[in-house]
């Protein structure tokens, strides 16, 4: 029995987080959630960092990453995880409020592996939301290896 | 007609030799008529003379009878009445004597027979006398006596013979003239008759002549208008060929005039039409050596086509194209590959002062002649290269302004929706959580949780937790939107650009931030600044938002320390706000002038529109803003500003 997915919420608005996690929980994923209020605080954690939380080695991971963050966006964090041969095989799906096709191109370039637009209508919302939470218990989501 | 003026010519000296002849016989004929007919008169008179003589002769011998005759009647009467005849006879005689000594003259011998003959009339008349004188004085009888001496009588007798032999030679030399004219009178006639045999023989000849002439002269005629006839026809065949010649030829010289004209008006259009043209027209021959130059062409290089024409076109080029336009056009005439011909590129000309300029070159090569000429279509595109570049800069100015507009797009559609988000997610939890109110006052579902803690717990966390995203949603999307209308105002508003005294400027936004200053425990500190060109109110606005982040952003851990400098450079004035802040990683420092952008959005309040807004207040007034910094080594901004010496230039 492989251990339980740790979904990494980083989302900069405090509500759209709230939403998220509500919307998981109802969907019927009771995984734990951690919250990342921007691109800095996420890699600090991936990359072993600075002095808050770090990840923990041989645990699986899935990340739902908003764009537009403060100090360092989501679109960064992506080709940081993905330029490392460790982080890269992190699941990471996109969860914004804009499908600008640039950054939907950018993002399926640099290796997401969903992007989802964060619906102002509630049913969408809660319906994406379901089906990243199949999405989620469907993949076999890799450990990842400790680093440092 | 050589041989007819001959023939004519002979006819004609043949008539004339024989008129010639004529009118010599004439004069000869007259001549000798004339010389009969004084010889006529001569003997004429000669004769009468001769007659005269005799008729004298006759008269005196009468006369001296009667003298006789009366003397002796006197003689026998002694009347004096017969004396009467012998008076009257005796002056009678004397004239008569005299008479015959005139009548005579012309005859010698004669004239001795009168010389003779006058004593022999003298004595016989004294004797006569000397008897009348007797009688008178002594009587008859002495008288008688007188008469009988006889002399009387012998005298008389000699006076008579004289007076026979004088008429007999009268009558001689009658006979003899009579003899001598009737000789002349027969060769005269002869002569006269020869003459006119003669001269009708040659008037005959004449005649013949004359008649000969007027045959032929009535054939050279005849011929001659035979001749002016077969003229006539020629004169009127040539003519009439000449007359449709002439109309061809006329039809000809009017097709060739009419040719000429629209020839002449095609050059003149044409010419007019180079001329004219906007574009300058150089043709060249196959040396390069230029052959004509239109008035667009002259005033495009500075020169007079005086200057250029019979120059080498090389002389319009600057170097290295000079150099190269020789051998380029040798190249042509050799492989007949052109680079320009028929294509047309950007080249660039050479003034006669020098300059250069950007022009279209077209060429077009024309055979005229046996030989090549080469036109060349020139347009000045400096203005268009100005307008181009000019074009190019605002195209890429405006490419920065869209890019710079998209990004607000961008940023707007991101941050606009993401309150929208919470608005709407939290607004349908509240319905969500009505619905669970309603159905729990309605009564506990069978087997339901009617559980009291349960609607507490909706009442007292979750309905209030959506209330307060709802509306910091919309007041999240207020500050936005109001961020918008600023952002959005300052491109309207008007800029006042004046002389900046930057020092006071500083020290008015100094006094204003002492308290803040204080309160963070910081130290601002400004240095001598230039002054600057721009518009106060908003060049206020700037250094306040930069003086008010140095102060939002200091590193807690160390006393604050802010100062402002300037400079000036190369007509531009640099001033530079440095703090000893937490400073700015470098990945970051491109996203602080983005619309919205807060690095970090905890640390107090704002709305990421300061130094968007710093940054188009610049831009506006040609100024510039920039960073330079390093995590946790603090922050330099830069603004860059005209410097008020460009408008004291201008005035």
């Amino acid at each position: 029995m492989t251990r339980e997915v740790v979904i990494l919420v980083a989302e900069d608005d405090a509500g759209h987080a709230r939403l998220i996690e509500k919307n998981l929980t109802r969907a019927g994923l009771s995984n734990r959630v951690e919250r990342f209020e921007n691109g800095q605080e996420l890699l600090d954690f991936l990359f072993g960092r600075g002095a808050g939380r770090r990840r923990v080695a041989d645990t699986p991971y899935l990340l739902l990453l908003d764009i537009r963050m403060p100090k360092i966006d989501g679109i960064e964090v992506l080709r940081q995880i993905k330029q490392d041969p460790e982080l890269r095989k992190l699941p990471v799906s996109m969860l914004t409020t804009t499908d600008d096709p640039r950054d939907v191109e950018v993002c399926h370039r640099l290796g997401c592996s969903h992007y989802l637009v964060k619906p102002v209508d509630y049913e969408k919302f809660a319906e994406a939301i379901k089906q990243l939470g199949l999405f989620i218990t469907l993949v076999q989501v890799p450990e990842i290896n400790g680093q440092s | 007609m050589t041989g007819a003026t001959v023939q004519i010519q002979t006819g004609e000296r043949r008539l004339l030799a024989g008129l010639g002849a004529a009118w010599v016989l004439l004069a000869v004929s007259a001549y000798f008529s004339y010389l009969n007919a004084s010889h006529l008169i001569a003997t004429s008179h000669a004769v009468a003379r001769s007659y005269a003589l005799m008729t004298r002769e006759e008269e005196l011998l009468a006369r001296l009878t009667e003298a006789e005759s009366s003397h002796f009647g006197y003689l026998v009467s002694g009347q004096e009445v017969f004396l009467e005849p012998y008076v009257a006879a005796t002056n009678r005689i004397s004239q008569l004597a005299r008479e015959l000594g005139e009548l005579s003259r012309d005859a010698p011998v004669q004239q001795q027979r009168v010389r003779a003959l006058e004593p022999l009339i003298t004595r016989r008349l004294a004797l006569i006398q000397e008897r009348v004188e007797t009688r008178r004085k002594s009587g008859s009888a002495a008288a008688a006596a007188l008469v009988r001496e006889r002399e009387g009588k012998r005298v008389m007798d000699q006076i008579r013979r004289l007076l026979a032999a004088m008429t007999a030679a009268e009558e001689e030399r009658l006979r003899t003239r009579e003899r001598a004219s009737t000789d002349r009178a027969r060769i005269t006639i002869w002569f006269d008759v020869g003459f006119g045999a003669f001269s009708v023989a040659l008037l005959t000849g004449i005649s013949f002549l004359l008649f000969l002439e007027n045959v032929r002269r009535q054939q050279t005629e005849a011929s001659l208008r035979r001749a002016r006839d077969e003229l006539e026809v020629r004169v009127r065949e040539r003519t009439a060929t000449l007359a449709a010649t002439n109309n061809a030829l006329a039809a000809q010289i009017a097709k060739h005039q009419q040719s000429e004209r629209s020839l002449r008006d095609s050059e003149e259009r044409l010419r007019a039409i180079v001329d004219t043209a906007a574009e300058g027209v150089i043709t060249i021959d196959e040396r390069g050596v230029i052959e004509s130059v239109n008035a667009a062409g002259e005033k495009m290089f500075g020169y007079t086509a005086a200057e250029l024409i019979g120059r080498n076109v090389s002389r319009l080029m600057p170097s290295p194209y000079r150099e190269a336009h020789d051998r380029y056009l040798a190249d042509y005439l050799r492989t007949g590959q052109a680079r320009v011909i028929g294509v047309g590129r950007e080249v660039v000309g050479q003034r006669k002062d020098g300059t250069v300029f950007p022009m279209d070159l077209s060429v077009g090569c024309a055979q005229l002649a046996g030989r090549r000429l080469f036109t060349g279509v020139l347009r000045d595109i400096t203005a268009r290269k100005g307008a181009e570049e000019q074009l190019g800069a605002m195209a890429r100015s405006l490419a920065e302004k869209n890019k710079e507009l998209e990004t607000i797009v961008y940023v707007a559609s991101h941050d606009l929706r993401s309150p929208l988000v919470n608005i709407q997610g939290f607004s349908n939890e509240l319905a969500r959580l009505c619905r669970q109110l309603r159905a729990s006052l309605a009564g506990p579902p069978p087997g339901g949780s009617g559980d009291p803690r349960a609607v507490r717990f909706w009442l007292e966390q979750e309905m209030p937790e959506a209330i307060g995203y709802i509306q910091a949603g919309v007041a999240k999307m207020d500050v936005l939107l109001s961020g918008f209308l600023r952002f959005s105002r300052l491109g309207r508003a008007a800029l006042t650009l004046e002389r900046i005294n930057a020092g006071a400027m500083l020290a008015g936004i100094a006094r204003a931030m002492e308290f803040q200053v204080q309160q963070a425990g910081a130290k601002l500190e400004i240095g001598p600044v230039p002054d600057c060109l721009g518009d106060a109110a908003q060049l206020t606005q700037v250094f306040s938002n930069l003086l008010d982040n140095a102060l939002k952003y200091l590193e807690p851990s160390r006393p604050g320390h802010i100062t402002v400098t300037g400079g000036s450079e190369a007509g531009r004035v640099l001033y530079v706000v440095r703090d000893n802040g937490i400073g700015i990683a470098p990945e970051h420092q491109g996203k602080i002038f983005e619309i919205f952008h807060r690095l970090n959005p905890s640390a107090g309040e704002g709305e990421g529109l300061g130094l968007t807004i710093a940054q188009r207040i610049l831009e506006r007034q040609n100024g510039k803003i920039w960073v330079e910094s390093g995590l946790g080594q603090g922050s330099a901004f830069f603004v860059s500003l005209p410097s008020p010496l460009q408008i004291d230039d201008r005035r």
